[in-house]
């Protein structure tokens, strides 16, 4: 790669702003033929974002996107295909009562006349597809009985199916044993040998070392460096992703007390994760830390009743509770704060005031009529406590900025007598300033005695606020660390390894 | 599709190849299996079922059903339903009735674009006026039946001749039957080998993918529409055919019928998943249920009962197969 | 002090439009009538006119109350004009001077005018929670477990009454139907009650906040910890109790009943919550509206027949408008 061919393709200034949140500063990409460039990040980093927009599912606000010698301001998903850029999603694109072989050639069936299908043109093309992929079962077979292994591969080959010189693999491995994955890489390095540029979206520090020839580390937002593959280490790698020092003057008095609230024992959802425990001590906030996909929503989503645990005990101020509705979770002193504040969290239509009465709506009414006078100074209060900006207690949450709808959030929670708050992911997509009175907003409920569990993508954040920091990986807890002393570097190092037992369970 | 898949689960799992492989002969062979079942039955309550005469013309009553269920059919497994079927049949049935006087010819193909029309219009509000397909084949239930009767409150007789030799014309197979067989002949063949007849079960199956993966979602919608209100309109010449007549009220609450009939067909309610032949079938367990209860004389307001009951079984079938299907997917193989 | 004028002044033109937008369904109820009033040369706003939309509107006006209830929380109920009519079929045999033969109606009788109701009332909740618990249990699309729901209920209709109708129910229901008070139809002042008495709920009640909640977000309002599962049924009895009130003023107005009678009151109902905005995906829309709307459809049927456009035409017509206003209510409202 010495003397650097005309690149693939090559993305300038993409920027993207969500509701005010720039997921994309600016950033420049570029790949070349025939190589594989891993791009990596934590969590909301903006990879994924950024990738959205190469396979024109997103719209960039600024930016230009050049393919061969074609520029572009925005793709959408017919111009990404008749380019040549394929994607494998990470979840499941595929229609499941049809066939295999009617997946892969979905869209772009060989026919005769536009109208019937070829499918003796079509049948061999299948065929070598699924050879290269090691898939031994009839084309004819249904998506629906395939696996979800089988299924991820069937996608791979939907994408190479058609005539791609860009193939983009968004965490392909999610769902594959050591095996598969070996095929998998065979497979990128013959199609590499073809000159097609790939880009390779992972987690997996030990996949990037083995199959990368240079990769991109994101942060904020932001491209932090591309690098050769000889040129970095797994550790130079986690350095890069995590950047930022965290201000030491940012960690707060702690108000942990001795009382023990809340005791986790050895919980496990099926599918979700496996022998969780810890302990929630009074005044305490328990950070979780740990990948996408590592588990620390199901926890939560499971202490608020959402989900039943398939085994393992939960112990609330001394009595053994069986939690099995938000309903009841409520009732003894639970509050969730959601990760997607506007999918999960809030009624966006409704008013300020009725989402931060939902829980006690019953509490404030007498016979069936609910009395506004009562929820307005229930609100108001909150509104002043919590500073929440907000034109009037009627307006609707929808008009309102992030922050302030977060506060709303927690401010229900406030209203309803909470004493454990749960909190996943608090400042996705809160500007800096709001964020920082959030921290203060959380830090005064511990003052009040009231406990915290909060999972966040944000080491800075939890290494800031948390006392203790319990790591996740893989659905299991793999480390508990002290705030106070551990770092970002260690907590990633924790976060990125696969436990050894795991990978026996799924192999078997 | 059905055999390979159980091909596989036999490659995979020797000990019970032999249980899976019986398993296939008759797994999604339901149908048939229920309609001979039926048929049986039939022959041991009513000893006039088995008769030349009595097939003949359980063919000819299921003549127009079918050829409304290849529509509902198609509707069906692109996600919709199309309520207005039935109503679209009257109307191009008082088209054709009202316009037979200038030749057989130009009225047929009056009637047929008539419905045809009726098919676009649901097919419009459907794809650019975004409204839910249910809503939007009601409303049209609404018009073509207003329209049919604003033509004629009553039956329109027709006395062209060449009605009444089309009516008498052939043996055991009559005129509607076998226009019937023709469509579904011809809708087999291109629901098999068609790239837009495969889009029609991926869109229903999963429409994301599909417009992902570059399917012209909303032409397909449109000309499903369109297909089943021109099936209506060749459904509303046969009317006549049959009926001698053009009948305003015809086919009322057959839209439901050819729901439930398709149903029992194995057909998914849900969309993306069907067999024509089979939804066929279920015209004809369908039918040969009113059949039988005719020919044993039970009092009309029973016949509605046990049509209700065989709709709400058939409606209820369809859910259980769903939900047992997206537990397989959930549980993987 | 320029910036908060400017500020200010935004607010008002926002304000305003969305006050437009919220009542335009109302203006257009008020061009509507004037329009009527030129084109009819004034016979649409006669007071003795308006008297006759009310009572013509009245059975669909509590049954598209119903429907705003079971449409807030992003259902719908095809079933609740079976119920009226099965309701309607209960009172109506019930202490009928009429005897009725070889069916399950003419037990009816002996049950007594005053029983009947209650039998037909409360049967008529009962089947809203059967709806509801098929929705929320089974999580079976509500198009057709109600679908399959009014099937089953026109079959037992037609059980009771051997196909035929009930030409003499209880003088009662004619009386009730036949009696005004200041010029106005009885079944009005019923339709009028429940309409208040459903906004007075919607409004002001904390279950009328849980509903518009659960139809705006049902994942956010159960993890805020609304009873989902409970108010959804809730919403799906209430429908059906509506239903049966509907059966009751049909008796009354028609003064007979069939078990096919409910033929073209489905659409109607859809028809009038729709147009009145009310959104099929469920959260928006008001009992005002839904009233506006009913009224609307009302107005135009009764312009029609002033008109003397046919019936018949009148349907195909009302069809289409249907079609129109719904598919304007979809594009402006870009839900989802």
């Amino acid at each position: 790669m010495d003397q650097p061919s005309q690149p693939l393709l090559k993305m300038s200034g993409i920027t993207k702003t969500f509701l005010g949140v720039q997921a994309l500063k600016g950033v420049d990409f570029d790949l070349v033929p025939g190589e594989i460039q891993c791009l990596i990040g934590e969590n909301g980093a903006g990879k994924s974002t950024l990738m959205r927009v190469l396979a024109g599912a997103l719209r960039p606000d600024a930016g230009t996107i050049a393919i061969g010698g074609d520029s572009f301001a925005a793709l959408d998903p017919m111009l990404g295909h008749r380019v040549g850029i394929g994607m494998i999603y990470q979840e499941t694109d595929l229609v499941l009562p049809l066939s295999v072989a009617d997946n892969i050639f979905l869209g772009h069936e060989i026919t005769r006349g536009g109208s019937i299908l070829r499918k003796g043109d079509m049948r061999p093309v299948v065929a070598e597809l699924m050879l290269d992929l090691n898939l031994h079962f009839s084309p004819d077979t249904l998506v629906r009985d395939l696996g979800p292994a089988q299924r991820q591969l069937v996608q791979i080959a939907k994408a190479l199916s058609r005539k791609i010189r860009i193939l983009v693999l968004d965490e392909p491995t999610a769902a594959l044993t050591d095996n598969e994955i070996g095929y998998l890489f065979s497979l990128l390095q013959r199609l590499k040998a073809q000159g097609i540029g790939m880009v390779y979206v992972s987690h997996r520090l030990n996949e990037v070392m083995e199959i990368a020839d240079r990769v991109t580390v994101m942060r904020d937002g932001e491209r932090v460096v591309t690098l050769p593959i000889g040129a970095v280490t797994k550790d130079g790698l986690i350095a890069a992703m995590v950047g930022r020092q965290v201000d030491t003057d940012a960690r707060t008095a702690s108000h942990r007390t001795d009382k023990l609230v809340l005791s986790v024992d050895n919980l496990s959802v099926r599918g979700q994760f496996s022998g969780v425990s810890f302990d929630l001590r009074q005044g305490e906030i328990l950070g979780l830390a740990g990948l996408v996909g590592a588990g620390r929503s199901e926890v939560l989503e499971c202490l608020f009743g959402v989900t039943t645990p398939d085994s393992g005990r939960i112990t609330l101020f001394g009595k053994e509770v069986r939690i099995g509705s938000p309903i009841q979770a409520i009732r003894l002193g639970l509050g969730l704060v959601p990760e997607e504040r506007r999918e999960s969290g809030l009624v966006l239509g409704r008013s300020v005031e009725e989402n931060i009465g939902f829980p006690i709506l019953r509490r404030l009414s007498r016979w069936l009529v609910i009395q506004r006078s009562r929820l307005a100074g229930v609100a108001a209060d909150l509104i002043g406590s919590l500073s929440i900006k907000t034109p009037s207690a009627r307006q609707q949450v929808a008009t309102l900025s992030g922050g302030n709808q977060q506060k709303v959030v927690i401010g229900r929670w406030l209203a309803a007598n909470t004493r454990i708050l749960l909190l996943d992911e608090p400042t996705r997509g809160i500007d800096v300033n709001a964020k920082f009175e959030l921290y203060q907003v959380i830090r005064g409920l511990t003052a009040k005695g009231v406990s915290v569990v909060m999972a966040s993508s944000e080491l800075p954040e939890l290494l800031a606020l948390s006392d203790r920091i319990l790591v996740m990986a893989f659905g299991r807890t793999v480390a508990e660390l002290d705030a106070a002393t551990t770092d970002q570097v260690e907590i990633m190092r924790h976060a990125v390894v696969r436990p050894q037992e795991t990978t026996a369970g799924e192999a078997a | 599709m059905t055999q390979s898949k159980s091909t596989a689960d036999a490659a995979k799992n020797d000990s019970t190849g032999a249980i899976t492989r019986l398993k296939a002969l008759f797994a999604g062979n339901d149908v048939f299996l229920i309609l001979i079942a039926f048929v049986v039955l039939a022959a041991i309550a009513s000893p006039s079922f088995l008769t030349a005469a009595n097939l003949s013309n359980l063919l000819t009553q299921s003549a127009l059903l079918g050829i409304l269920s290849v529509g509902q059919f198609l509707v069906v497994v692109i996600g919709g339903f199309d309520l207005s079927v039935a109503a679209v049949m009257a109307l191009s049935s008082l088209v054709f009735a009202k316009t037979i006087g200038y030749g057989f010819a130009p009225a047929a193909m009056l009637a047929i674009a008539a419905g045809a029309g009726c098919g676009i219009f649901n097919g419009l509000v459907v794809t650019w006026g975004r409204v839910q397909p249910l809503i939007a084949t009601l409303a049209m239930m609404g018009i073509a039946r207003g329209l049919a009767l604003t033509i004629s409150e009553r039956s329109v007789l027709v006395s062209a001749p060449l009605i009444a030799d089309l009516r008498d014309m052939g043996g055991f197979l009559s005129v509607p039957t076998v226009i019937w067989f023709i469509i579904v002949a011809i809708a087999a063949v291109l629901l098999a080998s068609t790239r837009q007849a495969l889009h029609v079960f991926a869109i229903g199956g999963n429409e994301t993918t599909s417009r992902l993966a570059g399917v012209a979602v909303e032409k397909v919608k449109l000309g499903v529409f369109a297909t089943s209100g021109l099936l209506s309109g060749i459904a509303g010449v046969v009317l006549v055919i049959r009926s001698n007549s053009g009948v305003p009220l015809g086919g009322s609450g057959w839209e439901l019928d050819t729901i439930a009939a398709i149903a029992i067909g194995g057909t998914n309610l849900f969309g993306g998943e069907g067999k024509l032949l089979r939804a066929m079938a279920g015209v004809l367990i369908y039918q040969l249920i009113a059949n039988v209860m005719n020919l044993m004389a039970v009092d009309p307001y029973y016949q509605n009962i046990v049509r209700a009951a065989v709709i709400i079984c058939a409606v209820g079938l369809s859910i259980l197969r769903l939900r047992s299907a997206s537990r397989r997917a959930i549980l993987g193989r | 002090m320029s910036i908060m004028t400017n500020t200010l002044a935004k607010t008002t033109a926002r304000d305003a439009r969305r006050l437009l937008a919220d009542h335009a369904i109302l203006i257009i109820l008020l061009l509507f009538i004037v329009f009527a009033a030129i084109v009819s040369k004034g016979r649409f706003i006669q007071i003795g006119n308006i008297a006759v939309i009310l009572f013509q509107c009245s059975v669909i006006g509590v049954l598209a109350l119903g429907q705003t209830f079971v449409m807030l929380v992003a259902g719908i109920d095809l079933s609740v004009t079976t119920v009226a009519i099965l309701a309607a079929v209960v009172m109506g045999a019930g202490g009928s001077e009429e005897q009725q033969q070889m069916n399950l109606a003419g037990i009816l009788p002996f049950l007594g005018l005053v029983p009947s109701i209650v039998v037909a009332i409360v049967g008529a909740a009962l089947i809203g929670l059967v709806n509801g618990l098929a929705v929320v249990t089974f999580r079976i699309p509500a198009f057709i477990s109600t679908l399959a729901m009014s099937l089953a209920l026109s079959g037992l209709a037609m059980l009771m009454t051997g196909g035929s109708p009930i030409h003499y129910p209880n003088a009662f229901f004619s009386a009730f139907g036949a009696a005004k008070l200041l010029g106005l139809p009885s079944t009005v002042y019923v339709f009028a009650i429940l309409a208040l008495a459903c906004a007075f709920f919607l409004t002001r009640s904390h279950i009328g906040i849980m509903l518009y909640a659960i139809g705006g977000n049902p994942r956010a309002a159960g993890l805020a910890g609304i009873p989902v599962r409970t108010v959804t049924v809730l919403a799906y009895v209430v429908c059906s109790l509506l239903g049966g009130i509907a059966g009751f003023l049909f008796l009354a107005r028609t003064g007979s009943v069939a078990p096919t009678s409910g033929g073209g009151l489905l659409l109607s109902t859809i028809a009038a919550v729709v147009v009145g905005g009310v959104s099929l995906s469920g959260g928006k829309g008001t009992i005002q509206n839904a009233v506006i709307g009913t009224l609307l459809l009302a107005g135009l049927g009764n312009l029609m027949n002033i008109l003397l456009v046919s019936p018949h035409l009148q349907d195909a017509i009302s069809g289409l408008i249907i079609v129109l206003a719904i598919m304007m209510n979809v594009r402006l409202n870009p839900a989802s």
